[in-house]
């Protein structure tokens, strides 16, 4: 099995608090692998250092064997990561396929020459870059709202777009930050199917969240972080009988 | 030469230092850039000048009187305007446009209806001068450098030892967590607008009295100077518009005297330039952190 | 209503030919000579709004000092043209090159920077730019100005009367539409109003945000270069009292009032701002005064400007989906 990503010996400091403390993960290629813990415990951080958002302050983070520890994250997404965010940051006034187009805008060769002389290499790409866009938009199901404005959709449309959007731009490892917050169970189980979808295309899948069955149900393997500290790893079956993350979990009273 | 340039200059920067303070409690609680505020700093300074020539009472009297239309002014802009923007969640360059037109209403108010021409502006705290050195320092210096260091105590007792001060930076940190905890938002709004114009006001007169004239068009430039100090500083923070004051002050002065009294008001905007490359945040600004 | 919406949105295009079409037979039906000076004064403004429109409205980032580039075209161009003889084309490149230089500079700087910081940095430069141009005697006449700049010359072809001047401004007009619109219709005007509506979520898609941030900042430097040194020649004479701060705030809230993202809203809200003052010139020395409080009442009334609600291609994108599903 191939390793996609390594993260070695990460630790992340924001002033005097310590974020992430001596954490090592590996992702292998295709995957779905979950990062568990109580609030607080580090890991959006831990996606802030993959995509290239924060710069840890020791270790680093290996994609395909490459460095691309603090790398800006335009070109770590270009290498082939690519993120939701835990509040949803979608381009909101704009429709729910522009934004899927946005995605893929590193994708495509058209440069400054030939959107103002009109070349006929825009006009391709463009068409190119709208089939692609109604194919992602049906796998998330949201085809039929694909021109309401992105603002205008429900929380759990949104939630898929940003899913969608994240697909198109090629990424070989998806990083989903909280899909299933805030949705309800048909909605989280409508996000079930749909990163199944994701899988049979042979994409690796790394998510966060709170949902604990959501997470047995999908992950094949678990990392749980409490306060920074990577506390146990393995699969759900195993991280459900860990000491450790039980206490972890009961001390937090979260769920 | 040098010390006489520096003094002028710290007299200069305090008063920028007090404006500028405006500017930040202004954009701490509301993240707009009053540009209204030079305006009003001109404003203040006519308005006791015209209360003064037209009923020949009692100086201070015209000054305390200038002071609370000043600071009626300042509210007016806020209770009558940009509260109704916020109410329909404009965006923040549409306040700040806003505001520009309240300055440019401003100063025709006061080309029209007060002079049109620079004024001769009366000095009532001159009561002669001494030396240090080489350097002569007037009693004007010396009042207005007490004056603003007075009401620079005072607006830190009030931001950070009361309770109206508590609420402001409350606002400023999370508005709708402040309105959630029982704190009158537009009331602390308010209030910020009527300190800032007030203090726009004193300078106004001060600088006024220190020139012994006054036209229409001085608070552009001095607006415009505040404004970069407060940036200079660090928007929103205190201790940075002081510091950005002065330093701008200083440098005007020295610049003006030692290079060219040309570029006189591109000064500040060089420092400013200059620092901001090296400091994105101004000297007191904090990284903002992004929050994913 | 909405069907008018619609069908206006779908064939966008056609009117718009309509109306340039309009603008260009239009001098030989107009005898007055305010008439087509008023004309060609608006084509200017909405050629400057548009390229605060692209910045401000498309991009999402505000300046507050753009007019020093416009400053900057005029002088080159005036400088050029009476100094050296040379002829327009050239003189319009030297403007676009030197104002596209000092925009590349300003934006290496300015865009590194976050909102405010950027704004006022932009205040300051336009202010040094301003007392450079008041000061450096020897190139731009300080204060005096300069004047009697000479008419357009193209290939030897001077262009002196009123009507050739008009088609001059036309011609400049269609060009920064087209390069503007070409623009926005893109992959890139994705990408520029991606950074607008969040930009961290543009970086995390791929989007280089300082490479379009920098290439929109120049362009509109560029097309307020071009503007000057047109108005240079226009007016056969400058001088630094025209390229303030407050005139470049004039601009801007053109762009305000028509509507932020708009291209048509900035041709409604330039020409309605550039007749409006004229308009009310028999109000004498309380013109400006009632301009401010207009200013505000515009605001109030109406803050997202006169079409920044509209979405043109949201509505043709919307009516695709009506009528596919057979809908109305």
């Amino acid at each position: 099995m191939e390793r996609l990503l390594r993260i070695e010996n990460v630790t992340q400091k924001f002033g005097g608090l310590t974020a992430l403390n001596n954490v090592n993960m590996h992702v292998d290629k295709g995957e779905i692998v979950g990062i568990i813990g109580p609030n607080g415990s580090g890991k959006t951080t831990m996606f802030n250092i993959i995509t290239g958002i924060y710069r840890p302050t020791e270790g680093q983070v290996l994609y395909q064997d490459e460095p691309i520890t603090g790398m800006e994250p335009y070109l770590i997404s270009r290498k082939g990561l690519a993120r939701t965010f835990q509040n949803i940051r979608l381009f909101s006034r704009m429709t729910a396929f522009d934004n899927v187009v946005i995605g893929m805008h590193a994708r495509t060769k058209t440069n400054m020459c030939d959107i103002v002389l009109h070349l006929p290499r825009k006009r391709r790409e463009e068409k190119e870059c709208e089939e692609r866009a109604m194919e992602l938009l049906k796998l998330v199901d949201l085809y039929d709202v694909r021109y309401e404005l992105a603002s205008s959709l429900s929380y759990g449309h949104q939630r898929r777009l940003e899913i969608a959007r994240a697909l198109a731009t090629g990424a070989e490892i998806l990083l989903l930050d909280e899909p299933a917050a805030g949705m309800n169970e048909q909605e989280t189980d409508e996000l079930l199917q749909i990163i199944r979808r994701i899988k049979e295309l042979k994409k690796t899948v790394i998510l966060i969240d709170h949902d604990m069955k959501f997470v047995m149900n999908i992950c094949e393997r678990l990392y749980v972080l409490n306060y920074g500290v990577l506390i146990a790893d393995g699969t759900p079956e195993e991280i459900s009988k860990n000491q450790d993350v039980i206490d972890a979990y009961l001390g937090e009273d979260d769920e | 030469m040098f010390l006489q340039q520096l003094i002028n200059g710290l007299t200069l920067g305090s008063i920028y230092a007090l404006i500028a303070i405006g500017y930040s409690l202004v954009f701490g609680v509301l993240q707009i850039v009053n540009f209204a505020n030079g305006s009003i700093y001109m404003l203040g300074g006519f308005l006791t000048l015209v209360l003064y020539n037209k009923f020949r009472i009692n100086f201070l009297l015209c000054f305390a009187l200038a002071l609370i239309i000043n600071g009626f002014v300042g509210f007016c802009l806020d209770r009558f305007a940009l509260r109704h923007l916020r109410q329909k969640k404009a965006t923040k360059l549409v306040g700040l446009i806003t505001t520009m037109g309240f300055a440019t209403v401003i100063e025709n108010f006061v080309m029209l209806f007060f002079s049109n021409a620079t004024v001769p502006y009366p000095n009532k705290i001159d009561f002669g001068s001494f030396s240090i050195g080489s350097a002569v320092v007037s009693s004007t210096q010396v009042i207005i450098f007490l004056v603003v260091l007075v009401l620079l105590l005072l607006m830190s007792w009030v931001v950070y030892g009361t309770k109206v001060g508590k609420a402001m930076r409350a606002v400023s940190q999370n508005a709708d967590a402040a309105k959630l905890m029982g704190i009158d938002v537009n009331g602390v709004i308010a209030m910020t607008f009527i300190l800032s114009a007030v203090l726009a006001g004193i300078s106004g007169t001060m600088v006024g009295m220190y020139y012994q004239m006054i036209d229409f068009t001085s608070g552009f430039s001095i607006g415009m100077k505040t404004m970069a100090a407060a940036v200079l500083g660090g928007v929103g923070s205190l201790p940075g518009a002081v510091t950005g004051g002065l330093i701008i002050g200083v440098v005007e002065s020295l610049g003006a005297s030692y290079i060219s009294s040309a570029y006189r008001n591109a000064f500040a905007f060089a420092v400013l330039i200059i620092v901001i490359l090296f400091l994105p945040n101004g000297l007191f600004g904090k990284e903002k952190v992004t929050k994913v | 209503m909405k069907m008018v919406k619609v069908f206006f949105a779908k064939n966008l295009k056609w009117f718009t030919i309509l109306f340039f079409g309009l603008l260009a037979v239009l001098p030989f039906f107009m005898t007055s000579n305010y008439g087509m000076r008023m004309l060609t004064v608006c084509m200017l403004y909405v050629m400057m709004a548009f390229s605060l429109n692209l910045l401000t409205g498309f991009l999402g980032v505000m300046t507050i000092g753009h007019i020093a580039f416009m400053g900057i075209g005029a002088y080159t161009a005036a400088i050029l043209v009476k100094n050296y003889h040379w002829e327009t084309l050239p003189c319009y490149l030297a403007a676009i090159l030197l104002s596209g230089f000092f925009g590349l500079l300003l934006s290496l700087a300015a865009l590194k920077l976050q909102g405010y910081y950027m704004t006022i940095l932009t205040l300051g430069f336009c202010e040094i730019v301003r007392l450079v141009e008041i000061n450096w005697e020897s190139l731009t006449r300080g204060a005096l100005g300069i004047s009697g700049i000479s008419a357009p010359v193209f290939f030897g072809i001077r262009l002196s009367s009123r009507r050739s001047i008009y088609y001059l401004m036309l011609v400049l007009l269609i060009l920064t539409l087209l390069l503007i619109w070409s623009i926005i219709n893109s992959k890139a005007g994705n990408a520029i109003m991606a950074i607008r509506e969040d930009e961290l979520a543009a970086r995390a898609m791929g989007i280089h945000v300082f490479k379009y941030k920098t290439i929109v900042f120049v362009l509109s430097a560029m097309i307020m270069g071009l503007a000057g040194a047109f108005y240079a020649q226009y007016m056969t004479y400058i001088d630094p009292g025209v390229f303030t701060v407050s005139a470049s705030l004039n601009i801007l809230i053109m762009a305000i009032f028509g509507g932020l993202g708009n291209l048509l809203g900035t041709i409604i809200g330039a020409s309605v701002l550039t007749i409006l003052p004229e308009m009310i010139r028999f109000l004498a020395e309380y013109r400006n005064l009632i301009y401010g409080i207009l200013i505000i009442i515009l605001m109030l009334v109406k803050p997202d400007g006169l079409l920044g609600s509209v979405n043109f291609k949201y509505i043709r994108q919307q009516a695709s989906v009506q009528k596919e599903n057979g809908g109305e």
